[in-house]
């Protein structure tokens, strides 16, 4: 989402461009790419767009970073950058070092040249093992998770890890990190949530929060509490300082949560993957709304926000708006 | 293994004995309970009784050996083909027996035109050699579910996308040994086993097995309109398999690979030397019609046994003799028959 525009992409590996005036009104694509006389669809996306003024950059699951005009969604580089195996997590564009980083599941991480969509002579970094999540920029340093378990600190200058030994969970990392009062918080396939000294890169808290099932979701933290959804059906809140329990028990919804929640009008809204919306009070967990919603699609991909509504781009690609406030919901008419 | 393969070939394709009848029955009446115990505990039977099962044993294959997936779907291919050895074994006996008998099916096919007394003849010459017609197909269709949920286990384990990763999750028990392993390693030779194979190798493979297998599967078709049936689906299923290869996840293909492999080794120990190699090429002239060779009053007086034995038949199952040494056997007696009569 950027402006008045929705970059919205789908399974189908097609990416479109909405122009969004009133999210209540039908929505007109300005664009989609590829374009209907294309035969190459880059089979799915799955990362979060990157949308700077003029360029729109995206990641995806054909081994290819892709930059289109963000006007136009014609293809601004020569040809796409490839990788040896599928993208699922998002790209990364810092503006500092004039990079956009890609991680490819060959376990790679890719510096590329934003303008030529080259890569850089010295930014390549092997970290041994599949990346599936999305790495995170913050302070001019990369912390990419990756599924030998293994949580590196690479400089985003110059490619080098800052720490004396990489973090090292149990099972691999699979949920984007969030950094918040210096310490790095990801969730693992080990049912973990570890809390991650940011400049040492050893645990935060005494024990990590455990689960029944991997923790996939990037954590939402707010206020001093991390808000951890789980494939286990299950979204826990914990002290952030010590990663004790914040609500007296987790909320249990009815499918596993794989999207992240968003707090929004003091409403944690939740969606799981059977597609049911969840409005609790961020403060013990309980239901807000009156009902969840059911929106009766699959979904998978972060909830952002569209305004004073929330937009949730189900796995179909259909796509709802939700109020905050009473859970109440409308499908995207687009054209 | 030995014992199985030296079972009478009456017993092929007959009618279950009292005690594997029994068997069948406690087998048949525990799944039924399975499935009844797990609806009502809430579970989805078809997951929870057989795909999540075997999810869980391919991951600790993996685990076991070497954390290399292709080989663990080896492995457990080779596995399964030899947990379910009886059942292909008694397929390809029953295929041996009803090869057996074509000569004489032809026979009943030319001497009778009314459908029913066809059928009738048909069916005493069945009882007389102690053969179910549907010999060839219960194995088949015991093992089609064991397939089928490898297949939907195997599309989950390798599909390789966020999608396919949740719903592994929801399918691995709770146990940290199996969860710490996934996403498995898909990379395999030349292969990525959550992607199909466009290099056309493993497409090939799979469809000169497939064909193969099937050569080895087929019985004599006893007239020309199942001859050309026969010879399209011989064809078109090898073909149906490359085609399908080229467009799901190569672990898919490496499977139906390994389990093609393994049935015609199978198939080589029943058969035997009675595998006549050249007629499983798809350029072989086929073999002519066994009744045209053998006649019928001479084989009369013969056992039944040496009767079967000595029938040669297009689908590459041949007797002990040679279809040269046949003919050659059918002159002399026609040679010696002419002396006598001087």
């Amino acid at each position: 989402m950027s402006n008045d525009t929705v970059f919205a992409s789908t399974k189908a590996g097609e990416l479109t461009a909405f122009h969004v005036s009133d999210p209540n009104a039908i929505w007109s694509s300005v664009w989609i790419f590829p374009a209907g006389n294309d035969k190459e669809k880059p089979k799915a996306i799955y990362g979060t767009p990157v949308v700077t003024s003029d360029t729109v950059y995206f990641g995806a699951y054909d081994n290819k970073v892709y930059a289109l005009d963000r006007s136009n969604g014609r293809p601004r580089w020569d040809a796409p950058f490839e990788t040896h195996d599928p993208i699922i997590g998002a790209v990364i564009l810092d503006p500092a070092s004039n990079t956009l980083f890609a991680a490819s599941e060959d376990g790679i991480v890719y510096g590329l040249d934003p303008a030529t969509g080259r890569l850089k002579p010295s930014w390549r970094f092997d970290t041994g093992s599949q990346i599936w999540a999305s790495p995170l920029l913050e302070n001019g340093i990369l912390y990419v998770p990756v599924m030998n378990g293994k949580l590196f600190a690479v400089e985003a200058s110059t490619a080098h890890p800052i720490w004396a030994e990489p973090f090292k969970a149990s099972a691999g990392l699979i949920s984007k990190p969030v950094l918040a009062d210096g310490k790095l918080l990801v969730g693992g396939i080990d049912r973990k949530l570890y809390a991650i000294n940011s400049s040492t890169g050893r645990a935060a808290w005494s024990q990590p929060l455990v689960a029944d099932n991997w923790f996939w979701a990037e954590p939402l933290v707010a206020g001093g509490v991390v808000y951890a959804p789980s494939l286990d059906d299950r979204v826990y809140a914990v002290n952030l300082s010590d990663g004790s329990a914040a609500w007296p028990q987790p909320f249990k919804a009815s499918d596993p949560i794989r999207a992240r929640p968003i707090i929004a009008g003091g409403t944690l809204v939740v969606v799981d993957r059977a597609g049911i919306v969840f409005g609790l009070d961020p403060a013990d967990g309980t239901m807000k709304w009156p009902a969840p919603a059911n929106l009766t699609e699959q979904v998978f991909a972060d909830l952002v926000m569209l305004g004073e509504r929330i937009l949730i781009s189900a796995h179909g690609g259909a796509l709802f708006t939700v109020d905050p406030a009473t859970g109440a919901f409308n499908p995207v008419v687009t054209r | 293994m030995d014992r199985l393969l030296r079972r009478p070939q009456q017993t092929s394709g007959a009618p279950s004995r009292p005690g594997s009848s029994n068997v069948m029955m406690i087998v048949i009446a525990g799944i039924v309970l399975a499935i009844i115990i797990a609806i009502n505990a809430g579970y989805d039977p078809w997951n929870a009784l057989f795909i999540n099962p075997l999810i869980n044993f391919l991951i600790l294959f993996n685990n076991i050996f070497f954390h290399n997936f292709g080989i663990a779907i080896i492995l457990f291919t080779i596995f399964m083909r030899m947990v379910t050895m009886p059942l292909t074994i008694r397929q390809f006996q029953s295929t041996r027996a009803l090869s057996a008998i074509q000569p004489r099916m032809q026979e009943i096919q030319k001497k009778y035109k009314d459908p029913k007394r066809r059928q009738e003849e048909t069916m005493k010459l069945y009882q007389e050699a102690g053969i179910n017609p549907l010999g060839c197909l219960v194995p088949m269709v015991i093992q089609f579910p064991i397939w089928i949920a490898l297949y939907r286990a195997l599309r989950i384990m390798v599909g390789g996308t966020p999608e396919s990763l949740v719903q592994l999750s929801q399918r691995l028990y709770p146990w940290s040994y199996l969860r710490g392993s996934v996403p498995l390693e898909q990379h395999f030779l030349w292969l990525n086993l959550g992607h199909p194979d466009t290099t056309f190798v493993l497409p090939v493979f799979v469809g000169v097995t497939t064909y193969l297998q099937q050569k080895m599967t087929t019985t004599t078709p006893t007239t020309p309109e199942q001859r050309q049936q026969q010879q399209m689906m011989n064809w078109m299923m090898p073909l149906f398999f490359v085609w399908i290869t080229l467009a799901v996840p190569s672990g898919l293909g490496l499977y139906w690979f390994v389990s093609n492999v393994t049935a015609v080794m199978v198939g080589y120990m029943v058969m035997g030397r009675r595998i006549d190699w050249r007629q499983l090429s798809p350029f072989a002239v086929p073999a002519p019609a066994p009744a045209a060779r053998a006649p019928r009053p001479e084989r009369e007086s013969q056992p039944r046994r040496e009767r079967e034995a000595e029938i040669v038949d297009d689908s590459g199952i041949e007797s002990e003799a040679t279809p040269l040494e046949a003919e050659r056997k059918t002159h002399a007696r026609r040679r010696r028959g002419k002396r006598k009569n001087r």
